[in-house]
């Protein structure tokens, strides 16, 4: 390992053959750059989580409860009874290793713990041991084992190295998710305080001001007002961006990187401009202020805490109908467990575009929309007058970001949205996109600078794939539609592929639009100044015939 | 017959026998992994390896420029500087190919070659094991510029907009009137 002392006669004797062991008796070597740091105790006890301590992966005691063993085969035993996927989860896997080489996790560090089917069985052999008839009686022969401290310890370090992408389940015979073996896995660890603080604190942060940075009501005014600024300046367009205003016809939640992070901040521009060329009646919250959920991360509790405030802001300014901006995480949340955790959202309405009159049925029961799927109603129906040569200094390729692509399935309004902004655009590799999208290598609350080594192994596949498009196409900027993506791509590409650059597909939707009167832009969002001569813009074309 | 001439004929075996020894520093699951699956997106390790190991011999054989072979050694080193690897294992695997070859030559070869010829090798694989340190400790540096970047970019819209980092660009107008 790296911090491995040898005598100068050792370096020229290096065994390059692995020691033989069952991986039941490898311990977990907490090497530096691969995995995250502990809980800070003042954010846990501000969210209440039990347990609240200073410690690190990295201390040798962690200072568990006394009764820490205790707590977690009784955690489990109160999760295999209420959760009936868990423990059909837990009972099905026949190991025939499909998922195995599917995670980028294992294809990017070699690490066969990273194999879904064996993360999945260091939580198995405990389940085995403790719950099942052959496991108590046979012990090992039946894939069971003791929990033991260094058991938990390999949890938390490959439980944390787990995206929840989904990847795997894509591919599984039997649909085990292993995602939700992850989360099983994170609330057990929580029990005994064990979590990691790029979770709980922005968890808290977001449960304290709504945003995971903890920028309180007037800060959040400030950023919207220093974009809208902004835009008056690169456009000429006096935007306006109305914050908590009641009576509102829509409540629009963005992820709240998009107000103070950079490549998101050009995404956020792209929204006011968007808002302003169509004229929406629409509000910003300044308590409902991140649609990012950490606590998706951490466990169902956090995660119903931290949601509630969108249905309770809008309910509070009397809207009708509730959209949602770029974000990956924020809509899996939202489309599969908002509705049962904090709905029904009977004091709103089915979402309808009042630009369009498009009605969105899907969203029937939760009332709320992804940004994409408004905007591309809006490019469908012909109400955007767009000139897409005001992006073609770029030449884009589009990730499609786990949440919202595999496990939701928004796979083709970005793309649909991308065409008509975009005149160079070419997909990634078939087995690297939509359902097989690679992750990023950097969700779930992983994309810390003190993981860098482990996320740039986890988002090697996703990098390797961009690279194929860069040297084949030349492809300069890797479009997305997840905060945690755009937080978490530029690092990975300046890696792995340093010319290529990340953005969202609102910055290309705000570049591309053609605003009533507007005069010639000088400029992209970015300041970035466009080459002589300027692109024709008075000439935006219809493009939703084309797409 | 030549060391190179043997080395251009039996390139293909090898390079197998450098890839075999490469995979024992892996698990034998994901070795493997690394040598069956041929898809090149999903076995982007395994890709990389053989396509730059081969062009990295062919250097030996003088076949390969040097701007060549230099990003076929970053890519390698790229993968194994972010793998759980010592400094020492991640850019021994060059070192290697002293071994392999020499006992391959051992074993198949009934005519020696010249020492000097053997000389001659050890010192390009010394110098591609040399490339290889650069490139290691180079993306060690580049790791560290990345943290920093990404923790500025993280709140980059935030220090613009309070305006924390007045930089000299901003003041560079003034500068310049002061100066005139």
């Amino acid at each position: 390992m790296a911090d491995d002392k040898k005598k100068p006669e050792e370096l020229a004797n290096i065994s390059y053959r692995l020691p033989e062991k069952s991986w039941m008796d490898t311990p977990v070597d907490f090497r530096k750059g691969t995995y995250n740091y502990g809980a800070v105790a003042e954010k846990a006890k501000y969210l209440g989580l039990p347990h609240a301590r200073k410690w690190q992966p990295m201390d040798a005691d962690w200072q568990l409860p006394e009764n820490w063993k205790e707590i977690i085969l009784e955690g489990m035993r109160e999760r295999l009874d209420k959760f009936r996927s868990f423990r059909i989860f837990m009972d099905i896997c026949v190991r025939c290793g499909a998922c195995a080489d599917k995670c980028h996790y294992f294809i990017g560090s070699g690490d066969p713990k990273n194999m879904p089917v064996l993360r999945a069985e260091l939580l198995r052999s405990v389940y085995r041991k403790d719950f099942t008839a052959a496991g108590k009686i046979m012990g090992k022969i039946a894939g069971a084992r003791e929990l033991t401290v260094d058991v938990l310890k390999e949890w938390f370090y490959y439980f944390f190295q787990c995206t929840e992408c989904r990847r795997c389940s894509v591919f599984c015979p039997y649909g085990i998710d292993t995602a939700e073996i992850t989360m099983m896995a994170r609330e057990l660890l929580n029990l005994v305080g064990l979590n990691i603080d790029w979770i709980v604190t922005p968890a808290a942060n977001c449960f304290r001001t709504g945003n995971h940075l903890g920028i309180q009501p007037h800060g959040f005014k400030d950023s919207i007002e220093f974009a809208v600024d902004e835009l008056a300046e690169l456009t000429g367009a006096k935007v306006e961006a109305p914050i908590n205003k009641k009576g509102a016809e829509i409540l629009f939640v963005a992820p709240s990187a998009d107000y103070f992070a950079s490549p998101h901040y050009y995404t956020l521009l792209g929204y006011l401009l968007l808002f302003h060329e169509i004229g929406l009646d629409y509000t910003w919250s300044s308590f409902a202020s991140e649609g990012g959920n950490f606590g998706l991360f951490h466990s169902n509790q956090v995660m119903k805490r931290l949601n509630a405030k969108i249905y309770m802001e809008a309910k509070r300014l009397g809207v009708k109908w509730v959209l949602g901006g770029e974000c990956g995480h924020m809509w899996r949340v939202l489309h599969q467990y908002m509705d049962t955790m904090n709905g029904p959202a009977d004091f709103l309405e089915v979402p309808k575009s009042p630009i369009t009159g498009t009605v969105f049925e899907h969203a029937k029961s939760t009332k709320m929309i992804h940004i994409m799927e408004f905007t591309s109603d809006l490019i469908k129906n012909n109400k955007l007058k767009l000139d897409p040569s005001r992006n073609d200094h770029w030449n884009v390729t589009f990730h499609d970001s786990c949440n919202p692509a595999r496990a939701m399935g928004l796979l083709e309004e970005p793309r649909y949205v991308i065409k008509a902004c975009c005149n160079n655009f070419h997909e990634m590799p078939e087995n690297t996109i939509r359902e097989q999208t690679f992750c990023c290598g950097s969700g779930s609350g992983l994309g810390t600078d003190e993981n860098l080594e482990m996320r740039l192994r986890g988002g090697f596949p996703r990098a390797n794939a961009v690279k194929y498009n860069h040297d084949v196409y030349g492809t300069n900027l890797l479009l997305c539609i997840c905060a945690i993506d755009k937080a978490t791509l530029p690092p990975l590409m300046e890696y792995w592929v340093p010319e290529v650059d990340v953005g969202g597909i609102h910055e290309m939707v705000g570049n591309a639009l053609v605003l009533k009167g507007e005069t010639r832009r000088a400029t992209d969002l970015r300041g970035t100044p466009y080459p002589e001569p300027e692109p024709a813009q008075s000439e935006g074309k219809e493009v939703a015939k084309d797409v | 017959m030549s060391l190179t001439s043997i080395l251009k004929e039996k390139k293909s075996d090898i390079l197998r026998i450098w890839f075999d020894a490469v995979l024992l520093s892996y698990p034998q699951d994901t070795a493997n992994f690394l040598i069956k699956e041929k898809d090149r997106f999903a076995n982007p390790v395994g890709f990389t390896y053989q396509h730059n190991m081969e062009i990295i011999f062919d250097s030996l054989v003088g076949t390969t420029d040097r701007d060549t072979v230099l990003p076929a050694i970053d890519n390698i080193v790229k993968i194994r500087n972010v793998q759980n690897f010592a400094p020492s294992q991640a850019v021994a695997i060059f070192f290697l190919l002293k071994q392999v070859i020499r006992q391959y030559t051992n074993e198949h070869i009934a005519n020696g070659y010249r020492d000097d010829e053997l000389l001659a090798l050890d010192a390009k694989i010394d110098n591609l094991a040399l490339a290889a340190f650069d490139c290691y400790s180079s993306l060690r540096e580049l790791m560290g510029d990345i943290r920093i970047r990404e923790a500025q970019r993280r709140i980059q819209k935030l220090m613009d907009r309070t305006n924390i980092f007045n930089d000299i660009s901003d003041q560079e107008g003034d500068a310049t009137n002061e100066r005139t």
